[in-house]
């Protein structure tokens, strides 16, 4: 088989990361839609208490949300995918999206996880509510609305992570962490 | 962070769409079989070839990846994958070295057969449909694959820790 290295080099990596679901493509609604109702389900049947049940549910629309937003509109090679990536650990769960992203942006990007990860609970609070009444439609996300929610929900910082890909672009990772209640 | 990146590289040099890697057990058959039927149904594809795609996954998913007794935890992978000529499911999962000597045994055997065989073979094993034999449903997957991809079925058997193997399965169905 032609591929089968790259195979096992695949059930490898996500084994040893225990990743259990990995899509990479173009996102649209109708495979936001699919993930979430397989995640749903797989959460169900893992036996995850209600409440981490609904925190990753709420963390992973988000993301998947962000990485639709900010996705490459028109894919013209394998560098410009988006990924995302569900994990399963011991102690709870991880959702992983990576995309790229201009160089421009990493400063601005890395400025706001900061903010963001640098508050308190009420802070966050208080935070969301001043950047939601100074953002405009033109925005689109644009204000780090996104990255507020998924620290609120998930009740976990932030982590990220960008990697150089070429001279104008690099590679963004972005991950999410939900502790078993 | 950086096995994101890698797994990505993999994926998209394969054109991988999705990966699922699991035990395969009866409760996340639907959310699986959901999941891999909404990917193809957005893909502009005859429908019969697509047919023939979710047919081919559905076996997958209930007689090769499903693993409920399974050697290690999660170690059931399943992939799809879209050429310019073919989808390509990748089905695996880690077995003992009896359960390699079984499905070898199998795939070497078919591998060699032409369809029109292989079709009376499966029309045989159907007759015993009634006997709750794994071997059995196991078996009438496989032909089954070799009959849904015209004998693109490729195979291999990855030497593990602790004398188990990762059992791979390639099917390939080509979409003219």
């Amino acid at each position: 088989m032609y591929n089968i290295n790259d195979l096992d080099a695949l059930q490898s990596v996500m084994s040893s990361n225990d990743a259990v679901l990995t899509y990479v493509g173009a996102f649209n609604q109708d495979t936001v839609k699919s993930m979430l109702k397989y995640t749903e389900s797989k959460l169900e049947s893992s036996g995850v208490k209600d409440l981490t049940r609904k925190k990753i549910f709420n963390v992973m629309t988000e993301m998947l949300q962000n990485i639709s937003k900010h996705q490459n509109d028109t894919l013209n090679n394998e560098n410009e995918a988006a990924v995302f990536i569900l994990g399963e650990k011991e102690d709870g769960f991880y959702l992983l999206t990576g995309n790229n992203i201009g160089n421009n942006l990493i400063e601005l990007v890395e400025g706001k996880i900061n903010i963001i990860n640098g508050l308190n609970k009420e802070e966050l609070k208080e935070y969301y509510k001043k950047m939601r009444l100074n953002s405009t439609i033109s925005d689109v996300g644009g204000a780090g609305l996104g990255f507020i929610d998924i620290v609120r929900k998930s009740e976990n910082k932030l982590e990220f992570k960008f990697i150089p890909q070429g001279n104008m672009d690099s590679f963004f990772i972005l991950k999410a962490t939900i502790s078993n209640d | 962070m950086e096995f994101a990146l890698e797994i990505k590289k993999i994926m998209a040099s394969q054109n991988y769409t999705l990966a699922v890697r699991d035990n395969f057990q009866r409760l996340l058959m639907k959310p699986i079989l959901n999941l891999t039927e909404r990917r193809i149904s957005q893909e502009p594809v005859d429908v019969f070839i697509k047919n023939r795609v979710f047919g081919t996954i559905v076996e997958c998913v209930q007689n090769i990846c499903r693993s409920e007794n399974s050697v290690v935890k999660k170690d059931a992978i399943l992939l799809l994958s879209r050429s310019n000529d073919f989808y390509i499911i990748n089905a695996g999962k880690v077995i003992n070295g009896v359960d390699k000597e079984k499905w070898s045994e199998w795939l070497l055997k078919w591998s060699k057969e032409d369809l029109i065989n292989l079709k009376s073979e499966l029309v045989d094993l159907k007759k015993n449909k009634g006997i709750l034999d794994r071997n059995l449903f196991e078996k009438m997957a496989i032909l089954e694959l070799f009959l849904k991809s015209k004998g693109l079925v490729g195979f291999s058997f990855h030497p593990m820790v602790s004398e188990n193997y990762l059992f791979e399965l390639e099917i390939k169905i080509a979409l003219n």
